[in-house]
């Protein structure tokens, strides 16, 4: 296989990712829920519209702890015990495109657009 | 196993091992999970060049395993190995007909793809393949910048290299 063809194959799958990014992006709803999965369970949703103030939840599971900070406009994980911390690192999420996910720990944190209904219009 | 050849694989882990926990220091430039830039990977596919596949699959086996002791990550270990071996498979498996930087920037996003697909199975969630195109375009670059890494050090020394570890 000629060294063009490998050239035009990377060029592609890469093209195509940025594609894909761009599209993700652009489609990811402004209003959100957080959905908090351990070892793959939905163990809380919360809905970030209906939050006034910044709370947070600790997820306790054999020795392990994360503690995540939600608020209204994103979610962040703000402590955990796992040994890379890479989930904190991320810092905060603010749409759907990328959950927060702490692979030692099996938690992933997705935010979805919100499922609440909402107003055709407002009557003013 | 001829002495000389236990030698040379023995060699080229410690190098491989000591790559590998130098780049742990590093900093996280992107934290997301699974985006490194796998400096190791250069000893991989310089042993494939010059030993067996068999070897290679020694030294991969080796660095990975003694890597996440010493790194202190044994979490990890899984999605090393599954990430490590498949990537090893198909890096065998177009060795003959890849240039080196192709080479390499394939087994990066096979490892990376791989990665994510136990990640998905471990956290029993799909929506980490969100990840899949981020981690597609960080695998390209950082597999042509190890590619070619081992292209230019192949093209400086090829005749010492083969005369050491023939």
């Amino acid at each position: 296989m000629k060294t063009r063809y490998w050239i035009l194959l990377l060029s592609g799958i890469f093209l195509l990712s940025c594609l894909c990014l761009y599209l993700f992006s652009s489609l990811a709803p402004n209003t959100l829920t957080a959905e908090i999965y351990r070892d793959g369970i939905l163990i809380e949703t919360v809905s970030l519209s209906t939050l006034t103030e910044p709370v947070t939840r600790e997820v306790l599971h054999q020795g392990m702890q994360n503690r995540i900070l939600l608020e209204q406009d994103g979610v962040s994980m703000i402590f955990a015990t796992c040994p890379d911390n890479l989930c904190v690192k991320q810092g905060k999420i603010k749409n759907s495109l990328f959950p927060i996910v702490c692979l030692p720990h099996g938690i992933v944190i997705r935010l979805r657009g919100d499922t609440s209904p909402k107003p055709d219009a407002i009557a003013r | 196993m001829r002495y000389r050849r236990l030698t040379s694989c023995a060699l080229l882990t410690a190098v491989a091992l000591s790559i590998f926990v130098i780049e742990a220091q590093f900093p996280v430039l992107i934290p997301i999970p699974g985006i490194k830039p796998g400096l190791s990977n250069i000893i991989t596919l310089f042993a494939l060049l010059y030993l067996t596949p068999g070897e290679t699959a020694l030294i991969l086996l080796s660095r990975i395993l003694l890597g996440s002791l010493f790194v202190g990550n044994p979490v990890i270990l899984l999605y090393s190995l599954t990430g490590g071996l498949c990537c090893l498979f198909v890096e065998l498996c177009i060795c003959k007909i890849a240039p080196i930087p192709a080479l390499s920037a394939v087994g990066a996003m096979v490892h990376n793809t791989v990665q994510l697909l136990v990640a998905a199975l471990v956290t029993g969630t799909f929506a980490v393949f969100c990840y899949l195109p981020i981690l597609l375009i960080a695998g390209i670059i950082t597999g042509l910048f190890t590619g070619f890494c081992l292209y230019f050090l192949n093209r400086s020394c090829e005749k010492t290299l083969k005369r050491i570890f023939s």
